[in-house]
């Protein structure tokens, strides 16, 4: 022992003491940023924390999250935050908050400096397309819809149907030597097939041969009428044997020749999917004029959409599911790996039982900014072990007006993670958003007023999500005159309308993202369009339609011609064989029945030999 | 100059002073030090263990420092061995689940693979460390701290121009 323990233990023990003391507030202000930012992506700032320790409570002033997409705003800041942990827990390295309260929280509120954090490396799972990757060309602007020009005597002078019509361009031309081709290698096997039924002829002369052998005059006991029937039977396995193989030559055959049959059926649909590509490289507009309206206001709205794709996928990626045995992992130095031994019915590693959030008072709310209350429920690193999905409420109100309710469940409990959310905004002022495309009817709505509602269901690696959106009371100003007819018709009835409703449907299944874009502004703008330029289109496009069936028609016909050839040699042989076969059956067959016949007049005959003589031994008896 | 001072004061408990075993207990408990993370609770009782029992101090900071390194260089290996007992051995589960959620023993971040790993290989290596630093002390200064001085190199170093700075500034001190 030492013999001045005091300087050595309890000195350094009360300067550690005092230094904690000093310090802890700054410590844990910085831990809390530190794992917030790694969290988050973006600056995460709090403001004058202070710890007490009895009970263990934390509480500070304000807390700003800056938003990782535009470093300039925040996603949401705070007033005051209060929470105490759990000292039991806390022992055991757990951090259990029973209720944190929230006062006065703000979504989407400006920055006086950038929120921007030193980017860390990316490492995201090679095996797991990323949600956004895959809708990005989904919900990029699209080039062939937005060039396709409205001008008539332009299209009708730049269309040249005949180069459009090289073969290189038709689908249906490359099938339809590629099923020739097919057809003439099938053709060498189906002659080969038919040489081996051919070699069965000979099997067959054969059996003719022996069947014909028998002669049924010269059977005149029964055991010869019983040989020669065995005989025949022999003959006529030989001959079913043969036949079945036969039929099963004819099946693969028939099958295989009406295999082409079907192909060539579907080259019709070949031909439609030709005809719109057609119609794309001619940059026609669709006859129905669908998709004006998507023109007019996708670029806007499906932006926006990506971006909150954005934002749920970052909620999937950080909430994982925890497993019960974790791979092995490369670690920093001195950084290893932490494993969890959790039980049933204790506590995970970390959890918020309850947030509760207040929206502030009315008095101190700024008109621009959405404040937020409501409840945040069970915020923890282990769903399973909790047995609650991580829930959020929250209601929204902006300048009186604007309401906004945010819902969702993020549940990892099982193996298939299931997200759900769903936000409801009403009386969003819309002071501008911009339409059309810069080819296309550029333009500005102002002072509208937008309604939405989106629904988002996440299970697994599959997502749906509904968007509805209402928009009223606007005004239009366009930015330049109209440049085509559809553009004035187009610019002629948004200026008579005040409002439209948009779906936007968005979906992934087995790997593909789809978009689907609908509104009521599009039966409009078709109604009024379709009357002027409708039938100058029809007419284009029927005339390309005509030149295009006509080319292909002639293709078609060179097929059509060599598989008819081909199918109508394998099908005539087969006949023929089949009836070769069938004779020869039947003769063996009509030998079998002579036989039998044969055998049945012996019997009688012997029959009534014996009964004559026993009659006449019995006249004899009784004379 | 903490270094030069650190290699002077082991150089000279070496020589004379505290006995052996107080040089290699110190020295022992520094290399527990040195090959586990900082901040653990095992890491403060051994530190404790150091402030109480009279082992020597400048021992056990050389001996935190050069282990330090060493663990630096082995970490990988402690991970995998921390892998192995944490996850691969399912005797041990029982353990570990009955320790992560008893109180206090979480907060020896028992559950990391390094701070397991390495802990472990501290423990192991503990006894062959005091041992062999034991037995390096008695030799010293019964025949090996005489052939050393007996050497040119010694001679070279301890007429050099920053060893006899470093005394002069010592003895200014003093």
């Amino acid at each position: 022992m030492r013999k001045k323990f005091i300087f050595f233990v309890l000195i350094p023990v009360v300067i550690v003491c005092i230094v904690v003391y000093l310090f802890i507030d700054s410590w844990i202000e910085y831990g809390l940023e530190y794992a917030g930012e790694k969290a988050v992506g973006a600056k995460v700032e709090i403001d004058r924390l202070h710890v007490t320790i009895n009970p263990i409570s934390i509480e500070f002033a304000r807390m700003q999250v800056a938003n990782p997409n535009d470093t300039w705003k925040n996603l949401f800041e705070t007033g005051k935050v209060r929470f105490a942990l759990n000292f039991g827990q806390l022992l055991r390295g757990k951090y259990i908050i029973e209720t944190m309260e929230v006062n006065s929280l703000i979504l989407a509120t400006k920055r006086t400096t950038d929120g921007s954090i030193p980017k860390p490396r990316e490492e995201k799972p090679a095996s797991q397309v990323q949600l956004t990757e895959q809708a990005k060309p989904a919900l990029a602007p699209q080039d062939s819809k937005s060039s396709i020009s409205f001008d008539i005597d332009k299209i009708k002078r730049e269309l040249k149907i005949d180069s459009l019509l090289n073969p290189k361009n038709l689908a249906t031309y490359r099938q339809i030597d590629s099923l020739k081709k097919q057809i003439n290698d099938a053709s060498v096997q189906w002659k080969t097939t038919l040489d081996e039924i051919d070699k069965s002829k000979a099997k067959l002369a054969d059996i003719e041969t022996r069947a014909k052998a028998i002669n049924v005059n010269n059977i005149k006991t029964v055991q010869a009428a019983s040989d020669a029937l065995n005989n025949a039977n022999i003959i006529l396995t030989n001959a079913n044997e043969i036949k079945n193989t036969f039929q099963t030559q004819k099946t693969l055959l028939t099958d295989d020749v009406n295999k082409f049959s079907g192909s060539i059926k579907n080259l019709d649909d070949l031909v439609a999917k030709d005809f719109r590509n057609l119609l794309n490289m001619a940059r026609l507009p669709d006859v129905s004029m669908k998709g004006l309206a998507e023109m007019l206001l996708g670029k806007e709205i499906l932006s926006k959409a990506y971006e909150y794709l954005g934002y749920v996928e970052t909620a999937k990626s950080k909430i994982q599911n925890s497993s019960d045995k974790p791979p092995i992992e490369t670690p920093a130095r001195f950084k290893g790996q932490n494993i969890y031994f959790p039980i049933e019915r204790a506590y995970p590693k970390m959890w918020i039982k309850k947030v509760l959030i207040s929206g502030g008072t009315d008095k101190s709310q700024d008109p621009q900014y959405f404040y937020a209350k409501g409840e945040v429920l069970n915020i923890t690193n282990n769903q399973r072990i909790t047995g609650f999905p991580l829930t959020v409420d929250l209601s929204a109100t902006k300048g009186g007006t604007t309401t906004l309710a945010i819902g969702a469940s993020i549940d990892r409990r099982k193996e298939l993670p299931v997200d759900k959310y769903n936000a409801v905004l009403t009386g969003l002022p819309l002071k501008q958003m911009s339409l059309g495309q810069s080819n296309f009817l550029p333009a500005t709505i102002t002072n509208a007023s937008a309604n939405a509602s989106i629904t988002v269901v996440i299970p697994g690696n599959q997502f749906d999500s509904h968007t509805k959106i209402f928009l009223n009371n606007m005004n239009l100003v366009f930015q330049r005159d109209p440049q085509s007819i559809v553009e004035r018709i187009v610019r002629d009835v948004l200026a008579s309308i005040h409002g439209f409703n948009v779906d936007l449907r968005m979906w992934r299944n087995e790997n593909k993202f789809d978009v689907s874009f609908t509104t009521d502004l599009d039966d409009q703008l078709v109604s009024s369009t379709k009357k002027v330029i409708g039938d100058e289109i029809t007419k284009i496009q029927n005339d390309l339609r005509n030149k295009l069936n006509a080319k292909i028609a002639e293709k078609r016909a060179e097929l059509e011609k060599l598989y008819n050839e081909k199918r109508e040699m394998v099908m005539s042989k087969v006949k023929e064989y089949e009836n070769i076969f069938n004779e020869k059956l039947a003769l063996v067959e009509s030998k079998k029945k002579e036989i039998e016949n044969r055998i049945e007049q012996e019997k009688k005959k012997q029959t009534d030999d014996v009964t004559k003589k026993a009659k006449d031994a019995l006249k004899g008896i009784f004379k | 100059m903490f270094w030069l001072k650190l290699i002077a004061n082991f150089i000279k408990i070496l020589r004379e002073g505290q006995t052996p075993a107080q040089v290699a207990g110190g020295f022992a408990l520094g290399s527990i030090l040195g090959l586990s993370p900082m901040l653990t609770l095992q890491g403060l009782v051994v530190w404790l263990v150091i402030l109480i029992l009279d082992v020597n101090l400048s021992a056990a900071t050389l001996s935190l420092l050069l282990f330090s390194l060493i663990a630096f260089i082995f970490d990988p290996l402690f991970h995998q061995l921390g892998y192995f007992l944490l996850v691969n051995i399912d005797g041990l589960k029982g353990i570990w689940t009955t320790l992560y959620n008893a109180p206090i023993a979480p907060l020896t971040r028992f559950n990391n693979t390094v701070v397991i790993g390495s802990f472990v290989s501290a423990l192991i290596l503990f006894p062959i460390v005091y041992l062999s630093m034991k037995k390096f002390v008695i030799s010293y200064r019964s025949t090996i701290g005489k052939r050393i001085q007996k050497t040119k190199i010694y001679q070279i170093v301890s007429k050099s121009w920053i060893v006899q700075t470093y005394q002069r500034i010592r003895r200014l001190e003093v």
